[in-house]
């Protein structure tokens, strides 16, 4: 009958984390290099007018409402399907 | 009492209507193979037009900012749309939305006869569509709205021109399926391939009045 193999227990290493440091860089950086208004597309900068910026608003609306209307849709319609199907 | 074995099994080939599953834990025989509750085909044509809504949503915020930026709009040297003619050609697109529905429900029901004859019509009034489009918008070149004149005509051409496109695909893909399904005698394969044009037709007609109200009317 073999010897059973003497179980090995290692103590896990301590790991040192820079928090402190990393937290302090970060926040270096971002007193450093403060956020600033980009804009890059000529309407955002050459259009004016509220007709326009009420026309952002529309599109914005539209263009982050419009898949959560799709995925909801979708879910509802799904649910549908698997609740009219005979078990 | 006694765990189920677990046995393997060999991958079921395909079409056999057995899961593809290569371990059963059962121990008996497979389960009989059940209808998935919505078709592979159709889940894939409902995701896709979820992209397609997007790109249509994309289009006319567009539409919506370059008009709003504009000084006038139409622009005083272009020319004006036919509010009326493609007023008709709206409602020959909901009459194909009719006929499509139609098409589908005969199939379901293995009338292949009618059914095919529902398509064609579908077919041919999507063409009617297409074509009384192609002649608007050969007069209106011809008047001098062309897509580099403004952002009048260049968001027409685009956003009308792209509903256009996704017309004559779906025309494409319905004279594909006539000519298909018309010389089947398996009706019950071609429900599926049906269901998922109609689909993609409704998706295709439903745009269209908003896209009249929006560059049309409005």
């Amino acid at each position: 009958m073999p010897r059973p193999r003497p179980e090995i227990r290692s103590r896990p290493r301590p790991v040192r984390r820079p928090v402190g440091a990393l937290t302090a860089v970060l926040a270096a950086t971002a007193a450093v290099l403060p956020p600033d208004a980009a804009s890059a597309c000529p309407l955002c900068f050459a259009a004016g007018g509220q007709s326009t910026l009420h026309a952002y608003y529309v599109t914005a609306a539209l263009l982050s409402l419009l898949p959560l209307v799709i995925v909801g849709v979708f879910a509802g319609w799904l649910r549908q399907r698997f609740k009219n199907e005979p078990r | 009492m006694a765990r189920a074995a677990i046995q393997p099994v060999s991958p079921a080939p395909r079409g056999s209507g057995r899961p593809l599953s290569l371990v059963y834990s059962g121990g008996g025989p497979f389960p009989p193979h059940r209808r998935p509750a919505v078709e592979n085909g159709i889940l894939a044509m409902a995701v896709f037009l979820g992209t397609e809504a997007m790109l249509f949503a994309g289009l006319i915020s567009a539409f919506l900012i370059l008009r709003a930026s504009a000084p006038s709009w139409p622009p005083a040297d272009q020319p004006r749309l036919p509010v009326a003619v493609t007023g008709f050609n709206t409602m020959v697109l909901l009459v194909s939305a009719y006929t499509m529905q139609r098409a589908a429900a005969e199939s379901r029901r293995r009338r292949r006869t009618a059914a095919v004859r529902w398509l064609a019509v579908t077919a041919a009034l999507g063409a009617s569509f297409l074509l009384v489009q192609g002649v608007e918008w050969v007069q209106l070149i011809q008047h001098g709205l062309r897509a580099s004149s403004s952002p009048y005509g260049g968001t027409f051409y685009t956003l009308i021109g792209c509903h256009g496109v996704h017309v004559l695909a779906a025309v494409v893909t319905l004279v594909v399926l006539l000519a298909r399904f018309g010389r089947t005698r398996r009706i019950e394969r071609w429900q599926t391939p049906i269901a998922v044009c109609r689909l993609y037709w409704l998706f295709v007609v439903a745009v269209w009045p908003f896209l009249y109200a929006l560059v049309y009317l409005a």
